[in-house]
C-alpha cells in the first residue's frame, strides 16, 4: 500500500466514479465515493512517511519498464509533502464546494483531474511525463476558471491558455533539445549526463572557449551538449515560470485567480502554483543549475516587491489576493534561490504556509462575496457581526500573510530572513513585508465588527449561509494556521528532516520566537499602518486608480515571453 | 535545410499568436507553432534509421520514442485547441468580436 | 450555402470504409503502425465526415450522444480496470496479467495490448467526434 502510483490511481478513479453519476441516478453515493478517495491517499500518505522519514526514495515503474523509456515515478521527501500538501488542500476545496448546486459531480471529475496531474508532477520521474500532467492540470485548470460561465471567467480562462499554451511550446522544445543532446528524458540519467560532462575535457574546452564548437549541432546520441543543453534549461525554465507567474510572465495570474470561482481561486493560487513551482525546482536540481540560484533570487525579491505594489492598488478583494499570490511566490523564489542551507526548507515551508493562508483567505472572501453578492472591498462593508467566522478566519489569514507572531506566516518569514542574511535582496523582500500589512490593514475592514445587520445588503440564500461544508473548512485550516505558528519549531524541523541537505548534520535553526524578532515585525507593522493611511490618503487614491488601470494586453505579455526566454538563456550560459 | 524550415513554421505560428487580431487566427497559429514542434521531433527520429520500427525488419529501425512521445502531444494539442475554440465561440456570441484587445478593454474595464 | 451532391455521396460511401479502417488501426496495434488512439481518431473522423456532409442531427441519429458520452466513460472504466487488476495480482500498475502465472516481462503479450488498444480506442473515437458534434451543433 505504499506504491507512489496510488497517489495517481486514486483521484484518477475518484473522476470515474464522477463520470459514473452520468449514468446511474444516485448522485449522492457518485459524489461520496468521489470524495472518499481523498481518504484513501491520506491513508497511503501515512503508510509512505516512515518511510520517507527514513530517507528512502520510493520509485515505481509503470507497467514494469523498469528500463528506460518506461514511466517512473519517484517519491522523495520533497514529493511527499508536495503530494500532502495537495491532498490538505483540494480537500477543504472539495468539502467547501459540497453545498454548493452549481459545482456538480462534473465539477468533480476536472477537480480531481487537476489533483491527479498535480499528483503526477510531483511524482514523475522523467521530463516527458512531466510535460503531459503539466497539460493536464491546465485543462483542468482552463475549465475549472470559466465554470460559472461568466464573461470575465471565458476571457480570463481563454488568457490563460494562450500564455501558459506558449509556454508549454518552449518547455517541449526544450525537451526535444534535452532529447537531442542527452538521448534521454528521464531525470535521473539527465542528472548522470550533466554531471559526466562537467568533466568531460571537450566540453571543458568548450566552456573555457578554447574550442567553441565541439560537434557539430544536431550530433546524434554523441553526449556533446556543448551550450545547446543551456538554451534547453532556459526554455524548460520559461515554460514552467508562466504557469509559476513570476514577473515577467505573471500576467494572466490576477485575472485567472479573481474570476475563478471561489473554491476554484483557493485551489489555484493554494497548491497549483506551488505544483509548478516544485518542478521548477526539480528541473533545476536534475540540471545542476546552481549558477541561476542568484538570478532566481532576485527575479523573486522584484516580483515580490513589484506585484505587492499592484495589489495595494486594488479595491476588488479577489484580486487584491490573486496580487498577494504573485507576490508570496517572490518570495518563496527568492528563498530557494538563496545560497544558504536553509533555502530549500524555507522555501518549502513557505510554499506550505502560504497555501495554508492564502487558501483560508480564498475561502473566507468567497464566501464573503457569497453571502453580500458584491466584490469590490469597500463596498462588502464590515461583517464581524453578521458572520463572526468569516472575521475570524479572514483575520487569522490576514495575520499570518503580514507575518505577525505566532501565525505561520511569522515562522516561514523568520527562516526565509534567515536563508536571505546579509543579502542585499532581503531589503526588497522587508519592503514587501510592509506593503504586504498595509494592503492587509486594507482588507481586514472587512473583519470589523460593524452594525448586526445592514438593510442595503443583499441576501443570498440566507437559509443555508452556515453550512457545515462551509464552516469546517475554515475551521481547520484557522486551525492549521495557527497550531503551524505555534509549534512552529518542531514543524520547521519535520520540514527539513523531509527536504533539508542529508549531508549536513549539524544544523542550527534560528530562534524563532525572540523579542529583536517581534521588534522587527513590530517596525513592519507600524509602517505597514503608516503606508495605508498614505495609500488611503486623496493622492494614494488617485495614484492607486491609475495603477490598478494598467493592464498589457495578450499580444504584449507575449512578447514579454520573448525577452524572458533571451533572460533565462543567458543566465542559464555557462 | 530542413531544420530552417522547421524553425521558419515555428517562427511563424509564434508571430501569429502574437501578432494577429483574430482570436480564431491565434488559435490556429497556435496549433502551427505546436505542429512545428511535433514536426521537429519526428524529422529527428526520422534520422535515426531507414526502416518502420516494426519487428523483423531488414533494415535499421527509426527510434520509436519520439513518435510516442508526439502521438502524445498532438492529444494534448487536439483538446487545447477544442476548448480555445469553445471559449472563443462563446465570447463571439456573447460580444460579437473576435479581436482579445476589445474584449479585454469590454470585459475587464467594465468593472471598476 | 448550397451544397453538392458530390459531399453527400462521398461522405456517404467514404464513411463506413473510415470506420473500418479505424477498427482495423486499434485491432493491430500491436503488430505494426497505429493503435489506440490513431485508430480513435480515424473513426472519429468518419464520424465527423457524417456530421460535417449531413449535419450532426443525422450523425447523431447514428451515433446518438448520450451512448458516445457512455461509451467513453465505459472505455475509461476498462483502462483503468485493466491497470487496477496488474496492481492487485502484484504484477504492478498497467502490468501484463494475462500471462499464466501473473509473472511479469517487459515484453507484456499482444492480448494484454489489443485490451489496452481497445479501450483507448473507443474512449479516443467517442470523445473526438463528442467534441466536434458539441461545435458543430447549431443552437
Amino acid at each position: 500500500m505504499t506504491e507512489p502510483v496510488l497517489l495517481i490511481l486514486f483521484p484518477l478513479a475518484g473522476s470515474l466514479f464522477s463520470l459514473l453519476g452520468k449514468l446511474v441516478p444516485a448522485k449522492r453515493v457518485c459524489t461520496a465515493l468521489a470524495l472518499s478517495i481523498f481518504a484513501a491517499m491520506a491513508v497511503v500518505l501515512f503508510l509512505q512517511l516512515p518511510l520517507v522519514l527514513n530517507g528512502e526514495n520510493l520509485t515505481y515503474a509503470l507497467g514494469g519498464f523498469v528500463r528506460e523509456p518506461g514511466i517512473s515515478l519517484i517519491l522523495d521527501g520533497p514529493a511527499w509533502l508536495a503530494s500532502a500538501l495537495i491532498v490538505l488542500i483540494s480537500l477543504m476545496v472539495a468539502i467547501y464546494s459540497l453545498d454548493r448546486p452549481e459545482f456538480d459531480l462534473r465539477y468533480f471529475f476536472f477537480l480531481l483531474m487537476l489533483v491527479a496531474g498535480m499528483e503526477a508532477v510531483v511524482l514523475t520521474g522523467d521530463i516527458f511525463t512531466m510535460f503531459v500532467s503539466l497539460e493536464i492540470i491546465a485543462i483542468a485548470a482552463y475549465v475549472l476558471i470559466a465554470w460559472e460561465k461568466s464573461d470575465e471567467g471565458l476571457l480570463a480562462s481563454l488568457k490563460y491558455l494562450f500564455l501558459s499554451s506558449v509556454g508549454i511550446l518552449f518547455f517541449l522544445l526544450g525537451v526535444f533539445i534535452v532529447y537531442r543532446d542527452l538521448g534521454t528524458l528521464s531525470f535521473a540519467v539527465i542528472a548522470e549526463r550533466i554531471a559526466e560532462l562537467k568533466t568531460d575535457p571537450v566540453v571543458l574546452g568548450a566552456l573555457s572557449g578554447e574550442n567553441r564548437f565541439p560537434e557539430k549541432i544536431g550530433s546524434i546520441l554523441q553526449g556533446y551538449p556543448g551550450r545547446s543543453i543551456n538554451f534547453a534549461l532556459a526554455a524548460l525554465c520559461v515554460g514552467i515560470g508562466v504557469r509559476t507567474a513570476f514577473i515577467p510572465f505573471h500576467t494572466w495570474l490576477p485575472e485567472a485567480h479573481a474570476w475563478a470561482p471561489h473554491p476554484v481561486s483557493a485551489l489555484l493560487s493554494g497548491v497549483l502554483i506551488k505544483t509548478s513551482f516544485f518542478a521548477l525546482f526539480r528541473i533545476l536540481a536534475v540540471f545542476h543549475a546552481f549558477h541561476m540560484h542568484s538570478m532566481l533570487m532576485w527575479l523573486g525579491s522584484i516580483t515580490a516587491l513589484v506585484a505587492v505594489g499592484w495589489a495595494l492598488a486594488q479595491s476588488d478583494s479577489k484580486r487584491l489576493l490573486a496580487y498577494h499570490s504573485i507576490s508570496q511566490m517572490g518570495y518563496i523564489l527568492a528563498a530557494a534561490g538563496a545560497a544558504s542551507v536553509f533555502s530549500v526548507p524555507a522555501a518549502y515551508t513557505h510554499a506550505i504556509n502560504h497555501a495554508l493562508f492564502k487558501g483560508l483567505l480564498f475561502l473566507a472572501i468567497g464566501h464573503a462575496i457569497h453571502m453580500v453578492g458584491e466584490r469590490n472591498l469597500f463596498r462588502i462593508g464590515p461583517l464581524g457581526r453578521r458572520s463572526p467566522l468569516i472575521a475570524l478566519a479572514l483575520l487569522f489569514g490576514a495575520l499570518s500573510i503580514s507575518g505577525i507572531p505566532p501565525f505561520n506566516g511569522f515562522v516561514s518569514k523568520q527562516l526565509i530572513s534567515h536563508a536571505l542574511d546579509g543579502s542585499p535582496a532581503y531589503i526588497l523582500l522587508w519592503l514587501t513585508a510592509v506593503g504586504t500589512t498595509a494592503s492587509f490593514i486594507k482588507l481586514s475592514r472587512i473583519a470589523l465588527p460593524g452594525p448586526k445587520d445592514i438593510s442595503g445588503f443583499r441576501r443570498h440564500d440566507s437559509n443555508h449561509r452556515h453550512s457545515a461544508a462551509t464552516v469546517i473548512p475554515l475551521v481547520i485550516l484557522s486551525v492549521l494556521v495557527l497550531l503551524s505558528g505555534v509549534y512552529g519549531a518542531g514543524y520547521t524541523r519535520f520540514v527539513w528532516r523531509l527536504v533539508g541537505d542529508p549531508s549536513v548534520t549539524a544544523v542550527e535553526f534560528p530562534a524563532l520566537f525572540k523579542v529583536d524578532k517581534f521588534t522587527d515585525s513590530l517596525i513592519i507593522l507600524l509602517l505597514g499602518i503608516a503606508l495605508y493611511f498614505l495609500v488611503m490618503s486623496p493622492v494614494g487614491k488617485r495614484v492607486a486608480k491609475r495603477v490598478s488601470g494598467v493592464a498589457p494586453k495578450l499580444g504584449t505579455v507575449l512578447t514579454f515571453f520573448v525577452f524572458g526566454l533571451a533572460l533565462f538563456s543567458i543566465a542559464a550560459w555557462r | 535545410m530542413t531544420w530552417y524550415l522547421i524553425g521558419a513554421i515555428f517562427l511563424l505560428g509564434l508571430w501569429g499568436v502574437i501578432g494577429l487580431k483574430n482570436l480564431v487566427k491565434q488559435v490556429i497559429a497556435l496549433s502551427i507553432a505546436n505542429s512545428a514542434i511535433i514536426m521537429l521531433f519526428v524529422y529527428y527520429a526520422s534520422l535515426s534509421g531507414e526502416d518502420a520500427p516494426i519487428m523483423d525488419t531488414a533494415g535499421i529501425p527509426v527510434d520509436p520514442i519520439p513518435h510516442a512521445l508526439m502521438l502524445t502531444a498532438i492529444v494534448v494539442g487536439i483538446c487545447i485547441v477544442a476548448l480555445a475554440l469553445a471559449l472563443v465561440y462563446v465570447l463571439y456570441q456573447r460580444y460579437g468580436t473576435l479581436n482579445m484587445d476589445e474584449l479585454e478593454d469590454r470585459i475587464w474595464k467594465a468593472d471598476d | 450555402m448550397a451544397k453538392t451532391d458530390i459531399l453527400d455521396v462521398v461522405a456517404r460511401k467514404l464513411a463506413p470504409f473510415m470506420l473500418l479502417f479505424g477498427l482495423y488501426l486499434v485491432s493491430y496495434g500491436d503488430t505494426s503502425p497505429g493503435g489506440g488512439f490513431q485508430g480513435g481518431v480515424v473513426i472519429a473522423s468518419g464520424v465527423i465526415l457524417l456530421a460535417m456532409a449531413r449535419g450532426v442531427s443525422a450523425a447523431e441519429r447514428l451515433f446518438p450522444m448520450h451512448r458516445l458520452s457512455a461509451a467513453e466513460t465505459a472505455a475509461y472504466g476498462v483502462f483503468l480496470a485493466a491497470g487496477v487488476v496488474g496492481l492487485v495480482l502484484g504484477v504492478g500498475f498497467l502490468g501484463d496479467f494475462t500471462r499464466p502465472g501473473w509473472t511479469n516481462s517487459p515484453l507484456p503479450a499482444a492480448r494484454f495490448i489489443f485490451l489496452l488498444n481497445l479501450a483507448i480506442g473507443i474512449k479516443v473515437a467517442c470523445g473526438v467526434s463528442l467534441i466536434c458534434m458539441y461545435l458543430f451543433r447549431e443552437d
